[in-house]
């Protein structure tokens, strides 16, 4: 067994150990509601369902400590299990200790390496005295929202000597002392807030929001947000 | 040309389709592995797109007569009229988008 496959089965390990931690609004209802889940993989995007059928694929774990798996018979990828395993919901329930074949032996390097990351934003959700620096390298913008309001907004800001450039409303554009460029916007549906890293020498927020979107800041004008 | 957003979506009023797009068979935009909400239309159709220089679209959508509209369960409805449109999918550094 390879030393990546044994770290990653010590983590999902962790993660089922203290599954307990990670808040509701991350488990989402999956197959009619059968089961209450968290994908570190999940490629299943309804849009791109009939293009792509390396988009079936998905790997997580339910809330009774299960892993689950699935993917289309469609799916090219090098696969252990035959679409015959999976009946007619197309997932599997194992519980870990019968799970021999990880997605390290399993699927194509792309795909584990993105696996792995996910399951890493999925680890500091669990992990307690989480640093201001941390959670900034959370690759999940959901996540680490999250994690952004239970470490401090205003404790994240003075941790990385952040320089507040502009300001719009509820929005901030923040230069860090390392000479990351970050917006903080609010939706205005949901009211949570959110902190992008940005590329560019932006001056205003409206430049680095149009920055997201691949825009110029005179190219952005929505007439209706929500 | 007229521009909407809903969430990490901005839906942008366009002339003609993209090139290489692909039609899926589904009224839903962009679903979210985290929250499990959907980003759809009501009527029409969705088209995937691959971002490219000069067309950084991540979907097309095609809104017929009548008009549809742009729904999720945490954001508000937005009426769509008529026409095509391209969609882009709010992006950070290193290509992380919102999901």
């Amino acid at each position: 067994m390879a030393m990546s496959e044994i770290k990653f089965k010590k983590e999902i390990e962790q993660l089922i150990e203290k599954r307990d931690k990670i808040p509701d609004e991350f488990w989402v209802r999956t197959d009619g509601g059968k089961y209450q889940t968290i994908w570190f993989m999940d490629r299943q995007k309804p849009s791109v369902k009939a293009s792509y059928d390396f988009d079936e694929e998905r790997f997580g774990l339910t809330k009774d400590g299960k892993i689950i798996w699935g993917f289309d018979s469609g799916c090219s990828c090098p696969s252990p299990w035959s679409s015959s395993d999976f009946g007619d919901d197309s997932y599997s329930v194992k519980e870990w200790k019968e799970f021999s074949v990880t997605p390290e032996n399993a699927f194509d390097a792309d795909w584990q390496d993105e696996c792995y990351k996910n399951l890493q934003d999925y680890l500091l959700l669990i992990e307690e005295n989480l640093s201001p620096e941390k959670v900034l390298t959370i690759k999940n913008a959901e996540i680490r929202r999250f994690l952004i309001k239970r470490v401090g907004y205003e404790n994240i800001k003075e941790k990385v000597n952040a320089e507040v450039l502009h300001q719009d409303g509820h929005n901030e554009l923040l230069k860090f002392a390392n000479g990351e460029m970050y917006v903080k916007v609010r939706d205005t549906s949901t009211e949570r807030e959110y902190l992008l890293f940005v590329e560019g020498n932006h001056k205003t927020c409206k430049s680095a929001i149009a920055w997201t979107f691949g825009l110029q800041e005179n190219e952005y004008n929505p007439i209706i947000e929500s | 040309m007229k521009q909407y957003r809903q969430g990490d979506l901005l839906f942008i009023e366009a002339e003609k389709f993209g090139e290489d797009i692909q039609l899926t068979n589904s009224k839903v935009v962009l679903g979210s592995s985290i929250t499990g909400h959907d980003h759809a239309i009501t009527e029409g159709k969705v088209f995937t797109h691959i971002p490219k220089w000069g067309d950084n679209a991540n979907f097309y959508v095609e809104i017929p007569i009548g008009g549809a509209e742009l729904t999720h369960p945490e954001h508000k409805s937005i009426p769509l009229s008529e026409g095509i449109y391209k969609v882009i999918r709010q992006r950070e550094v290193n290509g992380y988008v919102r999901d």
